[in-house]
């Protein structure tokens, strides 16, 4: 049961003119149903310009969104220190959330870095539709998929993909570069498959499906 | 598997079978005027019975209405599931549960490289990936294929490579291996640990794994039915190569399996005395020949003679097979030092408890394995997608598409479709000391005991046709902790759900706003009788709930035998749970070859139809005392 | 250790301290090659130290009460993590090194009413020590007296308790706990729920198993000669935690746009 939010707890965002923390998203297929998302004035969120909330998007207090860890430019060794503009008028993005999905209190997302070639960069951290972060998650994932759960105090390496419909119980450790298939619940430290989720999971109203209720109740008194 | 308060769960009938047919019990109950029209489709075998003794039956049917479901019964256990794991069988109108079907492989695939692995691979890779897909046998997490050498530069492609777990940091090189590829790992390792691979075999080039494949596989038995064609030819190969160069009984444990294999199948082959009694042969000992010799051996004993071998005359004494008795046959002699060496080595301070390798560990190794730095990657395990049958009528459920990352289904009928979605929450408390429209949702965890709460249930109706529907609950929940529960409005109806472009056109208004005026209304107080809100498709009921008092805590009725109570007062008796019977009717558009009937089908060829199931509703945990 | 030099003059600012009333500041001495977030904070009456090129990660809390907390070289502390108690939290029963329970790990608040404690008059203060190279994850805790050795890894949701000794390269997986007064050998791996389960890393080079070379022997071929060192491994680990600090040194918004490097 999330606590009590004081009055105007969320910023809701509204398109077109993008509320002052966000910049307009970048142009999606979703159109203008970018709208909406309830963002928390206690979240801590950073680099914003290179995070893309796809709408009806949760952000709870305290989760910490890490878009200032984007990918820099191959050249990026030659870039000033001194905060790098992005170049070219489109940034390129750390983290993108998918739409109806729900980040909980004190949850962290951090995209995944790894050095390839000899260079050392970040990789975007791609979250879809429906899905939801539990209470101080970390998710360094390189993706989770549509209606993924991940529950309180899990962990998610480096760089693992979790593909859609895929629960992750609470406080498991998913290991970095691990891949959890559809359909399938994972637990345990490290995590592995425990099981799998019925075949009705994801449908709407259901387990897996509750996302539009969850938003709904966002910030209602 | 334990949900956070509010929860709901729905009871499959099924658990029910073995008394009483469910099918049955829902046919009899069918508008008892008319017969039922779905009677001639049901593929099920007590169908006949109903007919004849209809009566009796719903006498039983009586009784056993009486019988109030008892989710705290060990039984409920098994009949419980979440609504989302749930299908339907349109052929039988029944919910079914895991319990009542079947399944079949649709398709193998590895869950870290999602590639199919076809369905002839299967066997000869052992279930497990044949890529470069690893678990770590120290903690199962996933291994990586990681190069060693010029890590920061930029050459690619340099060897060698090892694999390593991201988790516990466990590489090959603590086994001492290394790669000089990065691709086909698995060959790699199996050229390096494949002790049955002598250099005589080498032609043989049976990189295909035999060793996983042998060792642990249950499909191992059929693994490798080509290569036994000629069993005594490579028997006598092996022990020819062994002899000349190991004459020390020292062959790895697949060495030794293989040996043992070779052995017993030609002594079972010479040993037996009929044709269709060879163990030998590629149903091996599971085979119904197997089960016959083994029950002739029995049977020529006098006692049981009569029981299975009838009257007839004990055969001849069956022929004595001798055990191995070489180290070439696969017999190992246990050294009386290698014991004390074991103990030392794992007294030795380099090795301790940390480096035994665990029960789980070594459940996936080989048997020799001891110690944690003899442990070897293990390949990664198949997974299935696979379609589900209704075990009764054999129709396809589910049915999910063949590819690894797809996750459509070809079919795919689960009961969210056909019985109304139930969504338990409750209803914030009317107490006087809160502000309007702030009061106070309840603590789910700690229910005040004897204190009336209200719960709102909302059942979503997901059939294209209106649903009318009857709740039922017992005044009091079962249990040593009697909680009376009252549905205040249960009879009522849910509206038919319209297809998905009027419901995406209407979702974001019409719900709303119906629920903003219920919310606003704060001064809207549940009335017996009438339903708290409805939807297009979906009614939501209130459920007055007074939780009883634990045993043993000061509430009023606690003057009885406290110690008694306490005595038989068990784990998570102070759980909430309301068990409801939902009843459900509909008219549904009959199928084809139900029109026959004529008789029962209405004039616009409607027919009427029901279910009826239990559910049970988690509504919270009771706190101990007031 | 680096040169250690006064800290910059001018303010740093963190998140949750505007309020002139806040709790205190914690004098803090880092190196100019360090990062440090702009959201970093600090508090407490001890110094902290921050060695050359650590990097310090957004959120991340340092509550020097009860001791001064020295974080060395080429660190990274990530979001989240609390180094440190903050008052409160069972700070005024400090547990006597001999017999301590370690306090819940819970999770401080950053909004702590200033209860100066005075621990300064009752003996000798907690050091909390952090040695180079050591990687803290998210969400964790080092609680005041613990000790982590150089290139240790603590991931994330792990709590140290008070007086917890993490020996070099060792690592703490995602959610165990080193209970109080616990030590980690050197080159070891804690695991799985809990306390865990250990595993000792390779260092040197390793026989073959013993399957490869049963295997090496019924094909008459020569054992594979002995692979590399396990040292490696870990040597390439660090190696890539270079690259990293360096990439994120670019990255992190730092605290003050004149301390730079």
């Amino acid at each position: 049961m999330p606590p009590k939010a004081a009055k105007g707890e969320y910023i809701e965002t509204v398109h077109p003119t993008p509320a002052k923390q966000f910049q307009a998203p970048a142009p999606s297929p979703e159109g203008p149903n970018d709208t909406g998302n309830k963002i928390s004035r206690r979240s801590q969120i950073h680099g914003t310009q290179h995070i893309i909330l796809g709408g009806k998007t949760v952000i709870q207090a305290e989760a910490v969104i890490r878009g200032d860890l984007y990918r820099l430019p191959s050249t990026a060794a030659s870039t000033d220190p001194s905060n790098p503009p992005p170049q070219s008028n489109a940034p390129s993005v750390a983290i993108t959330v998918g739409r109806y999905s729900y980040i909980s209190k004190s949850a962290i997302l951090r995209p995944p870095s790894r050095l390839h070639r000899g260079v050392h960069s970040f990789y975007p951290l791609k979250i879809g539709d429906h899905v939801f972060v539990g209470e101080s998650a970390v998710i360094e994932a390189a993706s989770l998929g549509n209606h993924v759960h991940v529950g309180a105090g899990a962990t998610v390496g480096s760089m693992a993909i979790i593909k859609d419909f895929a629960v992750v119980l609470d406080g498991a450790v998913v290991p970095p570069g691990m891949v959890v298939p559809s359909w399938c619940v994972v637990g345990g430290r490290p995590a592995r498959i425990v099981g799998e989720v019925g075949e009705g999971y994801g449908v709407e109203g259901a387990e897996g499906g509750m996302a539009r209720e969850r938003y709904r109740v966002v910030g209602r008194p | 598997m334990s949900r956070p308060f509010p929860y709901t769960y729905i009871s499959c009938p099924c658990a029910d079978t073995p008394v009483l047919d469910p099918a049955r019990k829902r046919r009899s109950r069918e508008s008892p005027q008319k017969p039922p029209p779905e009677r001639d489709t049901e593929a099920n075998e007590g169908q006949d019975d109903a007919k004849q003794p209809a009566n009796k039956d719903d006498e039983e049917d009586e009784e056993d209405e009486e019988q109030t479901f008892d989710p705290r019964s060990p039984r409920s256990n098994f009949s419980l599931y979440p609504p989302e794991q749930l299908l339907y069988c349109e052929d039988c109108h029944q919910i079914k549960c895991p319990r009542c079907i079947t399944e079949e492989i649709v398709s193998w695939y590895c869950p870290n490289c999602l590639f199919e692995t076809p369905s002839s691979m299967v066997r000869s890779d052992g279930g497990r990936c044949g890529r470069n897909c690893f678990n770590c046998p120290v903690c199962t997490a996933p291994l990586a294929v990681s190069t060693i050498e010029n890590v920061t530069g930029n050459g690619n492609g340099q060897g060698p490579w090892v694999l390593s777990c991201g988790y516990c940091l466990w590489t090959t090189l603590d086994i001492g291996i290394k790669f000089d590829k990065p691709t086909n790992i698995r060959s790699q390792l199996q050229k390096m640990t494949d002790s049955t691979t002598g250099p005589a075999f080498d032609a043989r080039s049976r990189q295909g794994s035999r060793a996983f494949g042998d060792l642990k596989s249950p499909l191992s038995n059929f693994a490798s039915v080509d290569e036994q064609a000629n069993p005594s030819e490579r028997d006598a190969e092996q022990s020819t190569s062994k002899e000349d160069q190991t004459p020390t009984p020292h062959l790895g444990a697949e060495a030794r399996f293989a040996a043992l294999k070779n052995f017993y199948r030609t002594q079972i082959s010479e040993t037996s005395n009929s044709p269709s009694d060879s163990l030998g042969s590629e149903f091996g000992f599971s085979s119904p020949g197997a089960l016959n010799r083994l029950m002739s051996l029995y049977a020529s004993s006098s006692r049981l003679s009569g029981l299975y071998g009838g009257t007839k005359k004990p055969k001849s004494k069956p022929p004595v097979m001798r055990e191995a008795l070489t180290a070439t046959e696969g017999l190992r002699i246990a050294s009386g030092d290698a014991d004390s060496a074991l103990v030392e080595r794992i007294a030795s301070p380099d090795c301790g408890w940390d480096g035994v390798a665990s029960l789980i560990q070594r459940t996936e190794q080989s048997p020799d394995v001891r110690f944690v730095d003899e442990l070897l990657p293990l390949p990664v395990l198949l997974r299935t997608k696979r379609a589900k049958r209704c075990k009764s009528c054999k129709h396809i459920l589910v049915k999910p598409e063949t590819k690894p990352q797809s996750t459509r289904f070809r079919i795919r009928l689960i009961a969210l479709s056909y019985i109304p979605l139930p969504t338990l929450r409750p209803l914030a408390q009317p107490s006087a000391t809160s502000v309007s429209g702030l009061a106070p949702t309840p603590d789910l965890n700690a229910l005040t005991p004897l204190r009336p709460y209200h719960v709102l249930l909302t059942l979503k109706n997901h059939m294209f046709d209106p649903v009318r529907i009857t709740l039922a609950t017992p005044s009091v929940t079962p249990g040593i902790v009697a909680t009376k529960v009252t549905v205040l409005c249960p009879q009522f109806e849910i509206g038919a759900n319209s297809d998905v472009w009027d419901e995406a056109l209407q979702n974001a208004t019409a719900p709303l706003s119906d629920r903003i005026t219920g919310m606003r209304g704060g001064e809207k107080v549940p009335e017996a009788g009438k339903v708290w809100e409805k939807g297009r498709n979906w009614t939501t009921v209130v459920l007055e709930v007074v939780p009883g008092t634990l045993p043993g805590s000061q509430a009023e009725d606690g003057q009885e035998g406290d110690s008694d109570i306490a005595a038989t007062f068990q784990k998570d008796e102070d759980v909430l749970e309301i068990p409801v019977f939902v009843h459900m009717e509909w008219d549904a558009e009959a199928q084809l070859e139900q029109q026959n009937v004529g008789k029962a089908s209405k004039p616009d060829d409607l027919v009427a139809r029901e279910l009826a199931y239990w559910m049970v509703l988690g509504v919270g945990r009771i706190q101990a005392s007031l | 250790m680096a040169t250690l030099k006064p800290p910059p003059a001018q303010h740093r600012s963190s998140s949750s301290s505007h309020t002139p009333t806040g709790p205190p500041k914690a004098p803090l001495k880092a190196d100019p090659s360090a990062t440090i977030a702009d959201t970093a904070v600090f508090q407490g009456t001890y110094p902290v130290t921050i060695g050359a090129g650590t990097v310090i990660h957004p959120r991340a809390r340092f509550y020097a009460y009860e001791g001064p907390i020295s974080v060395g070289d080429g660190c990274i502390i990530s979001e989240k993590a609390i180094i440190g108690a903050a008052p409160g939290t069972s700070a005024s029963t400090r547990p006597s090194p001999s017999s301590s329970t370690g306090p819940s790990p819970t999770s401080s608040s950053t909004d702590v009413t200033l209860s100066t404690p005075q621990i300064q008059g009752s003996g000798q203060e907690t050091i909390t020590r952090i040695s180079y190279f050591v990687t803290i994850g998210p969400h964790s805790t080092v609680l005041p007296g613990a000790n982590i050795h150089s290139s240790a890894t603590i991931e994330s949701l792990v709590t140290i308790n008070r007086y917890a000794d993490v020996g070099a390269h060792s690592k703490i997986c995602s959610g165990c706990q080193i209970p109080a007064n616990g030590s980690v050998p050197e080159w070891t791996v804690v695991w799985g729920s809990g306390i865990g389960q250990r595993r000792k890393r390779a260092r040197t080079a390793r026989e073959p198993a013993p399957a490869v070379v049963v295997a090496a022997q019924v094909a008459q071929i020569p054992v594979p000669p002995p692979a590399p060192e396990g040292k490696i491994i870990e040597n390439a680990r660090l190696m890539v935690l270079q690259k990293e600090r360096e990439v994120l040194g670019r990255m992190i918004v730092p605290a003050g746009a004149s301390k730079k490097k």
